[in-house]
């Protein structure tokens, strides 16, 4: 048990998921947003702390062409999105993310730019991977229009018309980003430096806190066009339409492997998620604004399974699994509560009656109603993997190899000879240097394979230690055998960590890379997740939340 | 919460004769260059970790590590592994003691009650010494000892709380090998840790480390493009 869920760790173990339901690629590949995902935890923070928004900078001309500063201000520190927007040739806008230009471009400032730091910013944030950043910048990003909706708003704001809602929910956002930054690269600020704020000490905080500001910047660039096409009789963006617009995001294969290398991060949040669930759970009755909030939350989730829109056969099953169990849920939850531990009985009859989608969307829904009991886990979702590097040669091999038997017992069950269990391996291309992954038996390059057929490799390790003396260091074991020493490292980081491992088997021939991208993606708050083949995926982000003016009127106009 | 973002080569495309990796990227690059040079993916994690902490005390660790990776690709792969006997470790072969290696056997060995650190330990000659600091740094925080290291009439202290001062590695960063003695003395703080510039590194070296990093990779063929991103223009 790592020591940020130490204090509640003995409270709740009846109703607490096991890992070996929990960490599976088909549940992991179901899960919804919840209250704990990163961009909510956010806006909560923003909204708790009486943040204040501005736009010092708009200069924009007729094309959307310029720069633009929007800044957040906060009660100790004041953080700038500085945007660029481009004219991008239709035949230049691509989503990859070894695109070499984009619509717009975007850098996290800390603190306010003065004349210099834009004009720094300028000549390097758009040619974002091309260019150099600075340590007074946490995040660096782009995105592009999605040109058929973002002209069609443009053009009707122009005649002074609102678009037409359905237009607007069968795509969801006037722009995506295709990559944002952070964590140092490309210069960036080391998140080790900034990790210590409150407001960013949190996973992936700067991250969402710039996606949010670019949604703003989204919204006033068509606005900004609409006006400079119409003139006068241009209007502004209804702001009911307004809030039904999020992000964004075009994501692919490389996000699927930072899952296997941070287990710590991925237990932390996995970990918060079961706690949250297991608290709900345990609760003897259920008070009656938390029903009501129940009901909300269905409503939305309703109202999100009805504009969510995919094309993949897998997605689209999946979708049809979500919509009938959202009406049995709304028909099993018509009397609820019922009996002692109602939340808990509703969810036991959800395990026994729902498919996993249906499960994990009642998951978000229990958790909605409850922010005052389980907003706290949100804050203990961060990990420190520093201090999780060293290993602890001391343990005898005895002892270690109990761990790994316990630990990987899901694992420990092939012998990975079976061509179906290796058909895959995982790489970086040198053309793009972005991860890939590969058929082992069509391709060449598994010479090359990058280290995240964890189970493989606990199998590996296992037979390894098995025939070193049991009585002997695991230190002595490391230096005869250091091919084992990153597995050996990650034994050691599990062993307490109950959800620190996907417990399936990530070179096997149907493993599907989509389901880890959409753990990961709810986990910061993405919805309508829509995989355009196994390998990448369309999400939105921040759709139906508010934006920086709707929290300024929010907590009365800027002094 | 980017695809492809670990996998970018640091500041490639910049013209400029030296540049300054934050520690992430320091220790990233160095990661993949000490693997793609024949490290083991544990030790190659190691050689980034100790890159990344003496960049975030102002050292350059890219410059030895790279002279490091270069000798390493001159010899077989096992050259330089420590063998350990009571109070002395010596070298497998007739070579220097790797300082990635010998570190982190260092660092398992630490919490052993008949370790090196129950009794004085000389060390052969370590290539690249400034490397094996990290590790002397960390042994000391997790055996809760303070260490001192004796290496040609000169005693640096590493204190319990893993804190260096005065910072003895500039009078190694030149240093090809160096023998050296460690001992534990009583508890010691030194002082509190200081906020260091992140040291500027040069193009050739960047260069290097690049080429090195670049042999962990696979050349792209075409089923390997198809299914990873959008392939049309977009809608």
């Amino acid at each position: 048990m790592p020591p940020e869920f130490r204090q509640s760790a003995q409270n709740f173990v009846e109703f607490r998921r096991p890992p070996e339901q929990v960490m599976r690629l088909a549940r992991m590949g179901s899960a919804h947003p919840t209250r704990l995902s990163f961009l909510r935890a956010v806006l909560r923070r923003l909204i708790a702390e009486n943040w204040r928004f501005d736009r010092p900078v708009w200069d924009m001309d007729a094309k959307g062409v310029g720069r633009a500063v929007f800044r957040a201000i906060g009660p100790e520190r004041t953080y700038s999105l500085v945007a660029f927007g481009h004219d991008l040739p239709d035949h230049m806008r691509s989503d990859r993310v070894i695109a070499t230009a984009w619509d717009a471009t975007f850098a996290l400032f800390d603190g306010t730019p003065d004349a210099d730091d834009l004009d720094r910013l300028a000549a390097n944030v758009p040619l974002q991977e091309a260019g150099r950043v600075s340590d007074k910048e946490l995040t660096l990003s782009r995105a592009n229009r999605s040109v058929r909706l973002f002209h069609y708003v443009v053009g009707r704001l122009a005649e002074g018309l609102q678009p037409d809602p359905a237009e607007l929910d069968a795509v969801g956002y006037l722009m995506r980003t295709t990559a944002v930054y952070g964590s140092g690269k490309f210069g960036l600020v080391d998140r080790s430096r900034i990790a210590d704020r409150p407001e960013l000490s949190g996973p992936f905080r700067a991250e969402m806190l710039s996606v949010w500001l670019i949604r703003a910047f989204t919204v006033d660039l068509v606005e900004h066009l609409a006006a400079a096409q119409g003139g006068d009789k241009a209007v502004k963006l209804d702001p009911v339409l307004r809030r039904g617009l999020g992000v964004g995001n075009a994501t692919g294969l490389g996000m699927a492997p930072f899952l296997v290398r941070h287990p710590i991060l991925l237990n932390n949040w996995m970990q918060a998620r079961e706690e949250a669930l297991a608290r709900v759970r345990a609760q003897t009755s259920a008070d009656p604004a938390a029903v009501a909030g129940l009901h909300a939350a269905l409503s939305q989730a309703q109202t999100n399974a009805a504009t969510w829109r995919s094309d993949h056969p897998l997605q689209r099953a999946k979708l049809a699994d979500l919509r009938r169990d959202l009406t049995l849920i709304a028909a099993k939850i018509a009397d609820f509560p019922q009996g002692h531990q109602p939340w808990n009985r509703l969810w036991l009859w959800a395990e026994a009656n729902l498919s996993l989608e249906g499960q994990e969307a009642l998951l978000a829904m229990m958790l909605e109603p409850h922010g005052d009991l389980i907003d706290d886990l949100a804050d203990r979702m961060g990990a420190d993997e520093v201090s999780a590097f060293v290993l602890d040669g001391s343990v005898s091999i005895g002892q270690f190899a109990a761990d790994l038997a316990r630990r990987y017992d899901w694992a420990l069950d092939r012998d990975y000879q079976a061509p179906e269990d290796i058909a895959r391996f995982w790489y970086v291309s040198e053309e793009k240097l972005e991860p890939r992954i590969g058929e082992r038996f069509a391709e060449d390059g598994a010479g090359r394979e990058q280290p995240l057929g964890i189970g493989r490799m606990a199998m590996a390790l296992a037979t390894a230690v098995a025939s070193w003396p049991q009585e002997e260091s695991l230190a002595s074991f490391l230096l005869a055998h250091p091919e084992h020493r990153q597995m050996v490292r990650r034994v050691q980081q599990a062993a307490h960590r109950a959800y620190a491992e996907i417990e399936d088997n990530l070179l096997a021939a149907d493993m599907l890379p989509i389901d880890m991208l959409r753990c990961k993606l709810a986990f910061f708050g993405a919805s309508h997740f829509d995989p355009r083949s196994d390998k990448w995926v369309r999400i939105s982000l921040f759709k139906g939340e508010p934006f920086p003016t709707d929290l300024n009127q929010m907590h009365g106009a800027m002094p | 919460m980017t695809d492809g973002a670990e996998g970018h080569r640091a500041g490639v495309d910049m013209m400029m004769e030296a540049i300054t990796l934050s520690r992430n990227e320091t220790e990233s690059l160095c990661m993949k260059a000490a693997r793609g040079a024949g490290f083991s993916w544990g030790l190659a994690e190691e050689a980034g970790f100790a890159a990344g902490w003496l960049a975030a005390r102002g050292i350059d660790g890219t410059a030895p590590l790279l002279q490091l990776l270069n000798q390493r690709s001159r010899r077989p792969a096992e050259a330089g592994a420590p063998r350990l006997t009571p109070g002395y470790w010596h070298c497998s072969d007739s070579a220097t003691l790797c300082p990635i290696a010998t570190g982190a056997a260092l660092l398992d060995t630490a919490l052993l009650a008949d370790g090196p650190f129950s009794r004085e330990i000389r060390l052969d000659p370590v290539s690249m010494p400034v490397l094996i600091l990290p590790c002397l740094a960390r042994a000391a925080q997790i055996g809760a000892n303070a260490l001192t290291v004796d290496m040609q009439g000169k005693s640096f202290v590493f204190a319990s709380d893993g804190t260096v001062d005065p910072l003895p590695a500039s009078g190694f960063i030149g240093q090809a090998a160096l023998a050296m003695t460690v001992r534990t003395i009583p508890h010691l703080a030194v002082g509190r840790a200081r906020q260091f510039i992140l040291p500027s590194i040069s193009r050739a070296v960047l260069d290097g480390l690049n080429a090195f990093a670049l042999q962990t990779t696979v050349p792209a063929t075409d089923i390997s493009r198809r299914g990873a991103g959008s392939t049309t223009l977009d809608d």
